[in-house]
């Protein structure tokens, strides 16, 4: 048997940390800041400081005032989590908020500070705090990591995490340049690499094959069947139309949004089923009228614009980005419109694996950071811009629990036999002459994943079709082929892509009833929402024999100050909960 | 929700490229590859373009020209949308 360095080049460090984004960054900042000592690597598939979703935001981000954290934590509570959230977890990061944009500020990142020094927060579209937040906070983020002595390796991916009994302790990479394979060992794994977007949300991307890998690894994943939110796009541009919500019109210039909507503060369900119906019953074209006085767009600002008070909301970086694409727009004869025709677009975003308040997953040595548990940390708290805080702020946590983790364990065993497995398995597809390249079933998961029935008109025959045929693909990937290192890690991202959404389509199916408003999980043949049985997390995992098992954990309402009307506490609960 | 394949041609004025690999730097999707052979970059994988233009805004040679023949986000009530589409095709 071939030894560990004759496999490939084995690289160690105390902290392994997969995604240079902006959760990561933050991550190895705060691990590096509780033991400087740590020796801490970033290893990314793109270019650090440049990954990430961060990088493309800077429309504004969440600012909550001291006296606005409650009416946030009811409002996502009641409306957003619609009870499903842990509201510790979400409390603790409303009254972090401002502290969260205080560390980004310090780093360099442009943010709207008043004469005192104090960063500006602005009521929002929903009555809470915002403020603005330029797009290359990640660049300032990787400033300061490198300045602690962070190590960053970029252009590389990992896959597989590496376990020595139930502990993660390393995973296995590739070089994206010259196809060179790595063995990362490491005390304590973090991924910050993002949610699955299933590459249909724009610039969003994301493609779960790390989620896959925590899952393939015992991962536990929850609150998985919550994965679709709506945005309108401007059908000429493709660019998303923020804001416009309340203003869309049909072709007899009657107001839709007040037919189907009344006063909703976001997309929802309602509207998107109500623009379906205006299209269908030729009402249609659907357009927005932008040059009406709306409180919405006077805050988000239709020129992405003004914060109020004349303060730009848009930093120089994002508008210098939106300045080239408004000249690219012009060139393709797309000009900035006041009455854009608009449709429907869906960010996808599967984010569900479970951590505890220090983004620790179910298995020991490893963390997921950022919006790769998004849902999984369940304080379901989103609202629009509020990625970064989520970013940082879980990060905050992860950080030290990182670091302290490290300091306590020696390195792991890693198995010589099992990283020549996986390698085989890695570049298998390079040896295929007559398949199909990762392209061709990228597009086939999209076509299921965005169809109408399974992501938003879900049923029990609907997920239990939309599994078939997930499983379907999954049932050619033997035939999967690449032409290059590339390629091979995006058979791998086809891979994760397909996991995630046989755990988003898995729970789904399992959730019989109705819950959410943005991020809705719609069941049309339970559209009620239950809180006598469903005030439960579902929580899946890989069990024996690759078989996915599901759990149903009560959530544990007893404990919180917000409480579905007429909730009475289970009985099994005890006194003590 | 209809699918709209994406299109994108990504040409390079070869003559004009410096070798900076701006590009390659800026792609979070790693769509360009750098060909040794013709010291210049190579667009490898248009397919995985996100159409956020920034390879045009940095390149330092100026040589880069991304064009997009269909958008590429999903249309939940057309089949087609986006930049440089029919607009009467009917849902």
């Amino acid at each position: 048997m071939k030894k560990l360095e004759e496999l490939g080049t084995v690289i160690t460090s105390d902290i392994l940390i997969i995604g240079g984004g902006l959760a990561g960054l933050t991550a190895s900042i705060f691990a590096k800041e509780k033991n400087p000592e740590l020796d801490v690597l970033i290893v990314e598939s793109a270019t650090t400081g440049r990954a990430g979703r961060a990088p493309k935001a800077g429309h504004g981000t969440l600012a909550l005032s001291k006296q606005s954290v409650e009416a946030y934590v009811e409002w996502a509570t009641r409306f957003g989590g619609q009870y499903l959230n842990d509201q510790d977890l979400l409390r603790q990061y409303g009254n972090e908020s401002l502290q969260a944009l205080e560390i980004l500020d310090s780093w360099g990142a442009t943010i709207p500070k008043g004469r005192d020094g104090k960063i500006i927060s602005f009521p929002s579209d929903l009555g809470f705090g915002m403020t603005g937040l330029d797009n290359d906070m990640t660049m300032f983020a990787k400033d300061r990591a490198l300045e602690h002595g962070v190590r960053i390796i970029d252009k590389t991916q990992t896959f597989d995490f590496l376990k020595d009994g139930d502990r993660v302790v390393g995973a296995i990479g590739m070089s994206l340049l010259d196809g060179t394979f790595y063995i990362f060992k490491a005390k304590a794994v973090a991924f910050a690499t993002g949610a699955c977007a299933y590459k249909v949300s724009g610039l969003f991307r994301g493609y779960g094959d790390a989620i896959a890998a925590a899952y393939n690894a015992g991962a536990e994943m929850r609150n998985a069947e919550f994965f679709t939110q709506f945005d309108m796009i401007n059908r000429r541009s493709g660019e998303k139309v923020y804001g416009c919500h309340q203003l869309i019109f049909n072709k007899n210039g009657e107001n839709i949004s007040d037919k189907y909507a009344l006063d909703a503060a976001e997309v929802t369900y309602p509207l998107i089923l109500g623009m379906k119906k205006e299209i269908e019953e030729g009402r249609g074209p659907l357009y927005a009228d932008l040059t009406i006085e709306n409180y919405i767009l006077k805050i988000i600002g239709n020129k992405n614009d003004d914060l109020g008070d004349g303060v730009r909301r848009i930093g120089p970086s994002k508008r210098a980005w939106q300045e080239h694409i408004v000249k690219k727009n012009k060139k393709l004869g797309i000009v900035q419109e006041t009455k854009p025709e608009v449709s429907v677009t869906v960010t996808m975003t599967t984010s569900p694996v479970s951590v505890d308040h220090q983004m620790r997953t179910s298995v020991p040595g490893l963390w997921a950071v950022g919006s790769a548990s998004f849902w999984g940390q369940a304080y379901m708290g989103w609202v629009h811009g509020d990625g970064t805080g989520n970013a940082v702020k879980s990060a905050m946590h992860a950080g030290p629990d990182l670091a302290e983790y490290a300091s306590a364990h020696e390195q792991g065993k890693v198995n010589a036999e099992e990283v020549a497995t996986l390698k085989e398995k890695l570049f298998a597809p390079l040896n295929r002459e007559d398949g199909e390249l990762p392209k061709c079933y990228f597009d086939r998961i999209a076509d299921i994943v965005t169809d109408f029935k399974y992501c938003i008109l879900k049923t029990d025959e609907s997920m239990k079709e939309a599994l078939a045929r997930i499983e379907e693909i999954h049932a050619d990937l033997p035939g999967i082929c690449a032409t290059d290192w590339h390629e091979v890690s995006k058979c791998r991202e086809v891979e994760g892509m397909l996991t995630c959404a046989q755990i988003a389509f898995r729970a789904s199916l399992e959730r019989k009833e109705s819950r959410g408003l943005v991020w809705k999980h719609n069941r049309v043949d339970y559209p009620e929402t239950d809180n006598k049985n469903w005030l439960k997390w579902i929580v899946l995992k890989k069990g024996d024999g690759g078989v996915m098992t599901v759990r149903f954990d009560p959530v544990p309402i007893w404990n919180y100050k917000y409480q579905p009307e007429g909730y009475v506490k289970p009985a099994q609960m005890g006194t003590d909960g | 929700m209809k699918t709209v394949s994406k299109q994108v041609d990504i040409t390079i004025d070869s003559e004009k490229c410096v070798g900076c690999r701006m590009c390659s730097k800026v792609c979070f999707e790693n769509v360009y590859q750098w060909d040794e052979e013709n010291k210049c970059a190579k667009a490898k994988h248009p397919e995985d373009c996100s159409l956020c233009f920034q390879c045009e805004m940095y390149c330092l040679g100026n040589c880069i020209e991304v064009k997009t023949v269909t958008g590429q986000f999903f249309d939940a009530f057309y089949r087609k949308s986006g930049r440089g589409v029919d607009q009467n095709e009917k849902a």
